[in-house]
């Protein structure tokens, strides 16, 4: 190979010139063959580029927003249970040996004012008074402040998030409540300066107040407590981290745990990775058919050229001149290729980094271009191809001129290539073997990718196979009158078996896909569908346009107004709050679960009523992806951090959830209100009788302005979801076309490489007194026979993906959907493939009953 | 939220003092063809904001007169400030002249109807006005010659065109100042002012209708109704938020912060005022409140319900100063209550006590407890206030008013157990049983529910419970003295108990309210006080004193005033009772001029 891929000399170029001439003519000739070889090289790179492109966008955007909240490395050591402990439990002057500086921190919740504005907020409690110098000087770098700015007595920091939302300025004086016990305490502090909210992250992971830790410890009566001691690390590095982790975890005491700062970017990441996954999926598969349509149509086209070669060697060619010249060939079109795909693969990215971006809840940011992933495409798509003709060139090689003008053996007359399928075997064996280990979650979900790219294409070694009942079949029909274009289809396909596999390869891999992906994809929406379904039941639904209200559910005047809806069955206001869960960010769900109404979840392995009681009993059901990535289950406990304060709580079960990509936990209101702050509504789900729906919409029309919110009617809410399903599904079905059309495509090309090679056949037929129906009739029988093949080995193969994707789902995805077998899916399938077939064959069969038998008998 | 605490912060004594003031400004008004008309109602413009009138001005003078508190001022103690008062020539109750234009004596020669009223001027701004149907001549009156004689005679008024056919004159010097008083004659009436250009814009504007052509709430009853009027009785009809309209230009930091309030509530009062009848001592007030529906804001303090009488809690002894037997409609009380401490705590920045309250239940670190819920609106409806005044232990003689709010409650376990989870964690309260009655207390008198109490006024410092009452109080010895019996010794003992024989004497009645106050007692500590200093912004510690200041002893000092023992026997003992009706309130109020 290294021989053959040399850049050749003066006088090579100088050889190679006539052979560059008679290919050049040769493209001339079949500008059909140069038409399907060049939009088969710009449809695999585009794909590639586009799914590139995506997910590069996906991941810079994450990582800029990752960026602005990260703030500085930092250890954490806090309660193991939630609550404060007391600072003098810990050795204070050897965990500072180990940080570049470290600080108690105390937090405590307050209601905020300033005029008539109003906040929930937090007051952190850090040295101020008696800083350490090391620590003032990293204060005051961290904050970006003067050394006229450090605090005075009364004096606070405001994060910009809160003085916006209080719309406080430096100077002005806020008002907090701090509780001690039964007791208030109302303050007044002057804030001393707005902290901008990426400044403020660097050191704090929350937003509100800085204030002295010792003048908070008194104000809420909590002397020597403290919250976290955080210990800023010099190098943002794993390993630095992990080493610092290592040495001072014997120094915390019992009950308290050493942890790496949480940050708020979990979700995200987490979102990121499960797409990065699908998308990872779908490259490969991209790969793998752009491969398989390369090497078809590098082989065909080859295949069908040998004669060709066969005369060039016969004229003084060299074995070497034909392989530099073939090589050359396909350099150009490559690059040509490769030109058109990356201007089509960018415009296809920039469509997926929209979608993208909506999947991951995150604005898209700039777009920016892969640019070594780009050049990397650049190089190996014309490597691969370079690569597959210099592999089937080389097989080519080995045949004398005078063998290659002879017609292929039939496969009656030779044994199938056992060995391949030997190997296919072998691999698929392995590959099943790997996909265990992946369900079973010895190895990352990532490996699964690989591995069943690995189950595909070594399932397609075996398609040779198919040829036996094939030609048995075929054998015993074409004895029947008008047998005929069975007979010649039969002659066609088995002439070749290798390539008859390949063009079959298209169809399987469009099915597998289809059908695999297509019923997973089914199964799992469904299952979103019954979720969101239990999940939100009722006949109207309240979205809160605003913040939410500060009062408290007895005082709440839109609580009031709600209960006191004519008809009133039930209602329940929900809140979203987002939550640590050891070092995640979750999604916690806190909602009403009032008796009237339907259970809103189903938790694995127990009844309604089981789950009731535990819900009742403050205990929180865990989506089970959650639960996956936590590695809990049912009875275990649970740490949950809100607004840096921690609570410790039980899973009472786990459940479906898809909220937040399934990294979300539902939680009972009066149970959250014992630990946080919980007010007002996200959602207020309404449930009243038939006859009053109107009478309460216009009821809650009415103060829709003053509360702030929208109505949305029940039936609506679940149409909404049908829609999204319904576009989920039309997805699904788009992806089942696109698989089709790609396949189809496949098809296409190779039928209508098939029918340039077979053209000689074709006149002789013609001259033997063939009509051009039969003719027309034996290239739609050939595709046909393609198509049942495909049809049956996809068929199996899709089913199989299907049960193996079901298999890895709980590795995969967190959870095991109910399964469906959806047969329509099936059956459409089977006859779009046929009907694909049918349709890539026309113009090659149509091609076929024009043939004029002087022009190709001549050329020959 | 004792009563000091609750009457005297700077919004109640802002909107209270400046109607005192307002009836003191040296404001008045008169009339035009409107001079002419025969019945009241047809005199006074559309505008009108409130009126006092009186079939006889002289018998209503005359029975005044003859009070003890009237005859009390009257005498030698108030001398020194009458003295001062003129020599500065400052208008106050005791000093007419300056706001008038006359001496009070000057009335007595009045036998018609008079009234006093005040009206908005084309400027917006209230001008006062005092009005006797005098008839044809009554520049020849003999009030009117000595009102004259008291200006310095004609020679000291001007004629003011424009008023015809009446005919107006305003004096001289003062004519180009906003203190210019003004007489105006009609036909029928006579009117007073010491706005001449409101009378004269009144009198002389075509497009102003009277009184008679509005529809202000509450007018036709009983000012204007036909309905017999008694011996020497005075009707009133208020409209307070019209009145405090009229300062939105002078005082638009009094208005918002009434409007805040909730002042705009009360579309009117109205009632009467009769002399004692030959079987009693006591004046009466009968009122008619009427209220916006449903009441909002701090007014919602007024939501009451309607209940019998009940027997009075044990610790209720006779030597309490003040009993209020209210029925609640709790939850819009206590949401009335919460609005008006909010903006009074801090005016700047309100919110505060409904933050505190909420922070009970919402603060992680807090004990958990929906106090409106779980104790204020499961409690009641009645609620039994009681108190004395007694000296204040911070500061050494001045007093303070010891008071206590007793809540009926339903359910006294779960009330019972849900106070001791309030105070359960709290090592800074005790908890101690005396008697029948679980009790939660601080020491040194600091309050149950704020941490650090700043300023003079009083905290609820203790809790009680016992069957039937959840108890807060704000003296804790006094109150533990209560309850275990010892009350006696540190209340006053001298002091009259007639609120139990006003108690006894409506306990057939259905009523919102009952209560009595003696009065002596609780101006003792206002008295002391006097005179209130200036605050900024209206902002006085003690509304009766502040209101005292403005309207008895404007310009003196301390040295002027005569001391609480030469005055405390004239101020009797007030009760009233007050029933919820369908527009608002009424209730009748008896102000024994002396024990």
């Amino acid at each position: 190979m290294a021989e053959s891929l040399t850049i050749p000399s003066k006088r090579q170029r100088k050889e190679l010139s006539p052979m560059l001439q008679i290919l050049w003519q040769h493209w001339l000739q079949r500008p059909a063959r140069f038409f399907f070889t060049l939009i088969s090289l710009v449809l695999s790179t585009a794909t590639l580029v586009g799914i590139i492109v995506a997910s590069h966008n996906a991941r810079t955007s994450f990582r800029d927003l990752s960026n602005a909240v990260q703030g500085l490395p930092a250890l954490d050591v806090a309660n193991e249970q939630g609550g404060r402990f007391e600072l003098s439990a810990l050795d204070v002057p050897t965990l500072k040996q180990e940080a570049q500086t470290a600080m108690p921190m105390l937090i405590q919740g307050t209601i905020l004012r300033f005029q008539e504005e109003k906040a929930r907020g937090l007051v952190m409690g850090i040295p101020i008074s008696n800083a350490s110098d090391s620590l003032r000087a990293f204060l005051l770098k961290c904050f970006e402040l003067d050394a006229s700015e450090w605090l005075g007595e009364d004096e606070c920091y405001v994060s910009s998030l809160i003085a916006s939302q209080l719309r406080v300025a430096s100077g002005d004086t806020v008002v907090c409540l701090f509780r001690r016990g039964s007791k208030s305490f109302r303050a007044k502090l002057r804030v001393k300066k707005i902290v901008p909210a990426n400044v403020w992250n660097r050191a704090l992971s929350e937003h509100g107040l800085v204030v002295d830790l010792a003048w908070l410890q008194d104000a809420s009566a909590l002397t020597g407590q403290i919250d976290r001691y955080r210990m800023f690390l010099e190098k943002d590095t794993d390993l630095e981290k992990k080493r610092t982790l290592e040495s001072l975890r014997a120094l915390v005491p019992d009950g308290l745990v050493l942890k790496e700062r949480t940050s708020n970017v979990g979700v995200a990441d987490d979102l990121l990775k499960s797409t990065e996954l699908g998308l990872s999926f779908a490259s490969a598969l991209a790969v793998a058919m752009a491969a398989y349509i390369l090497l078809n149509t590098t082989r065909m086209n080859l295949a069908e050229r040998r004669p060709y070669f066969a005369i060039l060697r016969c004229l003084g060619a060299t074995t070497k001149q034909i392989i530099s010249a073939v090589l050359l060939e396909a350099l150009s079109i490559s690059l040509l290729g490769v030109t058109f795909g990356m201007a089509a693969g960018l415009g296809l990215g920039m469509i997926m980094r929209t979608v993208l971006s909506g999947v991951l809840q995150s604005p898209p940011g700039l777009f920016s271009i892969p640019w070594f992933s780009l050049v990397a495409i650049c190089v190996f798509v014309p490597c691969l191809t370079l690569f597959v003709v210099w592999f089937a060139q080389r097989q080519e090689q080995a045949v004398s001129p005078l063998e290659s003008f002879r017609e292929p053996t039939m496969v009656e007359n030779t044994r199938l290539p056992w060995r391949s399928i030997r190997n296919g075997i072998a691999m698929y064996t392995a590959s099943v073997f790997g996909l265990n280990l992946v369900r079973l979650e010895w190895l990352p979900p990532q490996w699964g990718v690989g591995i069943g790219l690995m189950s595909l294409l070594s399932y397609l070694l075996w398609l040779p196979l198919g040829l036996v009942p094939l030609i048995w079949v075929v054998d015993r029909l074409a004895r029947r009158p008008r047998g005929f274009p069975l007979e010649v289809a039969k002659c066609q396909l088995t002439r070749r078996p290798e390539r008859t596999s390949l063009n079959a390869g298209f169809l399987v891999i469009s099915l597998c896909g289809a059908v695999g992906l297509g019923q997973s994809l089914m199964s799992n929406t469904a299952e979103i569908k019954r979720w969101y379904h239990r999940t939100l039941p009722g006949d109207l639904f309240l979205i809160s346009a605003q913040a939410p209200s500060l009062s408290i559910d007895s005082e709440d005047p839109m609580r009031q107004v709600v209960e006191q809806l004519p008809g009133l069955k039930w209602s329940n206001a929900i809140r979203f709050v987002w939550c640590q869960v050891e070092q995640k960010t979750v999604l916690c769900v806190v909602r009403e679960f009032p008796e009237a109404a339907p259970f809103p979840t189903e938790p694995k392995g127990m009844t309604t009523e089981e789950a009731r009681r535990l819900i009742d009993g403050d205990q929180v059901i865990v989506g089970s992806i959650l639960a996956k990535k936590l590695g809990k289950r049912a009875g275990d406990s649970l740490t949950i951090t809100i607004n840096g304060r921690s609570f410790a709580t039980t899973i009472g079960g786990v459940n479906a959830n898809f909220a937040n990509g399934g990294m979300a936990l539902i939680i009972k209101r009066s149970t959250a209100q014992r630990f946080f702050e919980v007010t007002g509504f996200d959602w207020f789900a309404i449930s009243v009788s038939p006859e009053s729906i109107d009478a309460c919409e216009k009821t809650l029309l009415s103060i829709r302005d003053q509360y702030g919110f929208e109505i949305r009617r029940g039936t609506e809410m679940r149409q909404g979801v049908e829609q999204a399903i319904s576009g989920v599904t039309a997805g699904i079905w788009c992806v089942v076309f696109i698989s089709f059309i790609t396949g189809g495509f496949g098809i296409a090309t190779t039928l209508a490489m098939n029918m340039l090679e077979q053209a000689r056949d074709f006149s002789l037929l013609r001259i033997v007194g063939s009509s051009r129906g039969q003719l027309m009739l034996t290239v739609l029988v050939q595709a046909w026979l393609l198509g049942l093949i495909g049809v049956v080995f996809g068929m199996f193969g899709g089913v199989t993906t299907v049960l193996v994707i079901y298999a890895c789902s709980e590795a995969l995805l967190g959870y095991t959907p109910e399964f469906e077998w959806n047969f329509l899916l099936m059956v459409a399938s089977a006859l779009g493939t046929l009907a694909i077939v049918t349709v890539a064959a026309l113009v090659p069969a149509w091609n076929a009953s024009k043939i004029n038998p002087i022009e190709h008998l001549t050329y020959e | 939220m004792n009563n000091s605490q609750l009457f005297s912060r700077p919004w109640i004594v802002r909107i209270c003092g400046c109607m005192v003031f307002a009836c003191l400004s040296e404001d008045a008004a008169m009339a035009s063809d409107f001079l002419g008309q025969a019945n009241l109602i047809d005199v006074l413009p559309s505008s009108t904001q409130m009126v006092f009138t009186s079939q006889s001005i002289q018998k209503s003078y005359s029975l005044l007169e003859r009070t003890d508190v009237c005859k009390h001022l009257a005498g030698p103690i108030w001398q020194s400030v009458l003295t001062k008062q003129k020599s500065s020539n400052t208008g106050s109750l005791l000093n007419p002249k300056p706001w008038l234009g006359l001496e009070w004596q000057d009335i007595n020669s009045i036998d018609q109807i008079g009234a006093v009223a005040a009206f908005l001027d084309g400027n917006g701004e209230t001008a006062f006005v005092f009005l006797a149907k005098l008839g044809p001549n009554s520049d020849k009156h003999p009030f009117v010659q000595r009102w004259i004689a008291n200006q310095g005679g004609m020679n000291q008024l001007q004629s003011v065109p424009g008023a015809e056919p009446a005919k107006l004159y305003s004096s001289k010097e003062k004519a180009k100042t906003s203190s210019a008083v003004c007489i105006g004659f009609g036909s029928q009436w006579m009117c007073i002012s010491s706005s001449t250009k409101a009378v004269q814009q009144w009198l002389n504007s075509p497009t102003i209708k009277s009184m008679k052509a509005s529809a202000a709430p509450g007018f036709d009853q009983p000012v204007f109704s036909t309905a017999a009027w008694g011996d020497g009785e005075t009707r009133f009809w208020i409209s307070p938020w019209a009145i405090l309209n009229g300062y939105a230009k002078k005082e638009p930091n009094l208005v918002r912060s009434a409007k805040i309030f909730g002042m705009e509530g009360i579309l009117a009062v109205s009632g009467t005022v009769s002399p004692p009848l030959a079987t009693d001592t006591a004046w009466r007030v009968s009122y008619t409140q009427l209220l916006a529906s449903p009441a909002t804001k701090g007014l919602a303090m007024l939501s009451f319900k309607k209940g019998a009488m009940v027997d009075a809690p044990k610790i209720l002894n006779d030597s309490m100063d003040q009993v209020a037997i209210t029925y609640l409609d709790m939850k819009p009380w206590f949401q009335g209550v919460t609005h008006a401490l909010d903006q009074m705590i801090d005016e700047e920045t309100p919110g505060g006590f409904s933050d505190l309250v909420d922070s009970i239940l919402t603060d992680p670190d807090g004990p958990k407890i929906d106090v409106r819920k779980e104790i204020i609106y499961s409690s009641g409806p009645l609620m039994i206030s009681f108190g004395v005044t007694a000296p204040d232990k911070k500061k050494a003689g001045q007093l303070q008013h010891n008071q206590v709010w007793a809540l009926s409650i339903p359910d006294s376990k779960k009330t019972t157990a849900t106070v001791n989870k309030l105070f359960e964690n709290d090592k800074d309260i005790k908890n101690e049983q005396i008697g029948s009655f679980q009790v939660w207390s601080t020491v040194n008198d600091e309050s149950l529910f704020v941490a650090v109490s700043k300023g003079e006024t009083q905290s609820i410092s203790i809790a009680a419970i016992d069957g039937q009452y959840l108890y807060f109080a704000t003296d804790t010895a006094w109150f533990k003295g209560l309850l275990s019996g010892g009350a006696a010794s540190i209340s006053n003992a001298s002091r009259p108990a007639l609120w139990k024989s006003h108690l006894q004497k409506m306990k057939s009645t259905s009523f919102s309210m009952q209560q009595a106050i003696f009065l002596g007692s609780w101006f003792e500590r206002s008295w002391m006080r006097l005179p209130e200093p200036e605050h900024k912004e209206y902002q006085s510690a003690d509304l009766p004193s502040y209101c005292l200041t403005k309207a008895l002893v404007p310009g003196c000092n301390a040295a002027d005033i005569p001391k609480w023992g030469q005055v405390q026997s004239v101020f009797g003992i007030m009760t009233q009772s007050a029933v919820r009706t369908d527009q608002g309130v009424e209730g009748q109020m008896w102000l024994t001029a002396k024990p």
